[in-house]
């Protein structure tokens, strides 16, 4: 099998390599030019794929346990535009990658990564993190979310193994561990919950030496979880990578286990090479990341292996774009972001500083300093209207190793040091389970919410 | 029910779900722990002047007394009808 573009010639993805992955044909709906599939973690779902990339088609990926009227709503949109594409020939050309962006309850809105981005982002992914046949990659995220094109496809195009964890049965601490220790990976991809995940299934004492790499993307980890990991994973580089699907990964921090474990903010680290970092500064202008100094601002990206907008309504929509002389148009991250010496770090999310009460608070500080009280594992703050007041709520999983889960007061008193009272949550929830994921494994936000209402 | 337990029982009923009215410190900052905002301080002082009929539009009130449950119990027994002055 083969993807096409790239200066390499293709790059050859052996299904073979995967293990313990499900031998079942998945769910699919397929036309000219076109399929949609549910990312159930089969070999078959990564050849459909690379073939319909390799022929210049449209692959859609959606999470496996999406509603069916969520995945009739995809097929319909990529049916029309793998239609249009046909007729009109002058759309994007080449094989295309759809990723969803939502979880599997809102209205589809799907990336579209060019395959020669893809094979792009391989070869970047390969000479990085040194993927050979030796690799073998334990890959904990779903196959519909943007990671798995460096821990899956990445990994295989350079002749590793892919270990295919179903990303439903993550918080089953025997089948993790047994993926684990069986098949000894080397090289580990995860987000907060399934770093989260991971140090729960692996015992403080059984260290796990074969790891020799630990990528932490889409989010921010709380530290007590870090330290665990690091624990756990002694031998291993670990590395901050921060990016979006629309963008996939642009910085990258490297990290020693005790940097890993002990730093109180993962640094986003520094521009990858051949993406273009731009800050667009509080008082206007933008300044490019390794020309800003010591300076704060929001993020704008161009990476080799950007997507080339949305699939929407059966037609391909621009990503957002601004105009920055100087530099092509770059995608807005809409992070917040200081600048030391050409080192990111995280902020905030523009779009997730609220007003409340007249005071303007940061929803991912918040999150950000329930975690470093040590009492919560997961965090997630948003503002619910009260009859004709707002409240800011917090829900919280237990942390890692913690006795036994901490009590609101417990949460209010050590947050009470951290945060100004205007930016003190008034609603606390205790859940004493994971987080719900979304499709992209990412807590589930309305799914939260919708647990949380009448406690 | 002494004022200090009805009190304590109002602000974890109706404003912090998530601690028991007896695990609630009577001398806890309600407002630097998130449990009282402005508007339900206002929510508060309506309550204690239904419940112990306390002229709250007449009578000069001092945020910082209203911080912790026992700063509310004291205000309340002082100026509810029928307290020795």
């Amino acid at each position: 099998m083969h993807v096409v573009g790239g200066g390499s010639g293709g790059w050859s993805l052996r299904s073979d390599r995967i293990l313990e992955a499900r031998d079942e044909e998945p769910a699919a709906s397929t036309g000219p030019g076109f399929g949609v599939y549910r990312a159930l973690k089969s070999p078959r779902l990564i050849g459909e794929c690379v073939s319909l990339l390799d022929r210049g088609g449209v692959a859609a990926l959606v999470p496996a346990s999406a509603a069916d009227g969520y995945f009739d709503q995809v097929v319909r949109q990529v049916a029309h535009f793998a239609e249009s594409r046909d007729t009109a020939g002058d759309t994007a050309a080449g094989g295309i990658l759809a990723l969803p962006t939502s979880g599997s309850t809102g209205s589809p809105k799907l990336v579209a990564i060019p395959a020669e981005g893809i094979v792009r982002f391989m070869e970047w992914g390969k000479r990085y993190f040194g993927f050979d046949a030796s690799t073998v990659s334990l890959s904990l995220s779903p196959w519909n979310f943007d990671v798995s094109l460096l821990d899956t496809w990445a990994v295989l195009a350079a002749g590793g193994t892919v270990v295919a964890a179903d990303a439903a049965r993550l918080q089953d601490t025997d089948y993790l561990r047994r993926l684990v220790f069986e098949h000894r990976p080397t090289f580990l991809q995860t987000v907060p919950s399934t770093l989260d995940a991971l140090v729960k299934a692996i015992a403080e004492d059984d260290v796990q030496e074969s790891v020799t790499g630990l990528v932490l993307t889409g989010g921010v980890a709380a530290q007590v979880t870090r330290g665990a990991a690091a624990r756990r994973f002694p031998s291993a580089v670990f590395y901050n990578v921060y990016g979006a699907t629309e963008v996939n990964d642009c910085s990258i921090q490297e990290l020693s286990a005790r940097e890993f474990a002990e730093a109180d903010t993962l640094p986003l680290g520094e521009p990858i090479t051949g993406c273009d970092i731009v800050l667009g500064l509080p008082e206007g202008g933008h300044v490019p990341v390794d020309h800003a100094g010591d300076a704060e601002g929001e993020v704008l990206v161009r990476t080799p292996w950007m997507a080339l907008g949305y699939l929407m309504d059966g037609a391909l929509h621009p990503l957002p774009a601004v105009e920055v002389e100087g530099h092509r148009t770059l995608y807005p991250m809409k992070d917040r972001v200081s600048c030391t010496a050409g080192r990111l770090t995280y902020l905030g999310r523009r779009d997730r500083t609220v007003k409340i009460r007249g005071q303007r608070i940061d929803l991912d500080e918040i999150e950000q300093a329930a975690r470093r009280t040590g009492l919560a594992g997961m965090a997630c703050a948003w503002i619910g209207e009260e009859g004709s007041d707002a409240e800011l709520h917090l829900a919280y999983t237990t942390a890692e190793h913690a006795p036994r889960p901490a009590s609101g007061l417990q949460v209010r008193m050590q947050l009470s040091r951290l945060l100004p009272s205007f930016a003190m949550p008034n609603r606390l929830h205790l859940f004493d389970r994971p987080f719900p994921l979304n499709g992209n494994g990412k807590p589930d936000l309305p799914m939260i919410k919708k647990q949380t209402e009448g406690k | 029910m002494s004022t200090i337990n009805e009190v304590k029982d109002y602000i974890t009923e109706k404003f912090a779900k998530d601690i028991s009215s007896e695990d609630l410190p009577s001398d806890i900052d309600l407002n630097a722990t998130g449990i009282l905002t402005s508007v339900s301080t206002v929510q508060l002082l309506g309550w204690c002047g239904r419940t112990y009929r306390i002229p709250i539009n007449s009578i000069p009130i001092d945020p910082d007394v209203l911080k912790t449950p026992e700063g509310i119990a004291k205000f309340i027994d002082s100026h509810r009808v029928g307290a020795d002055k």
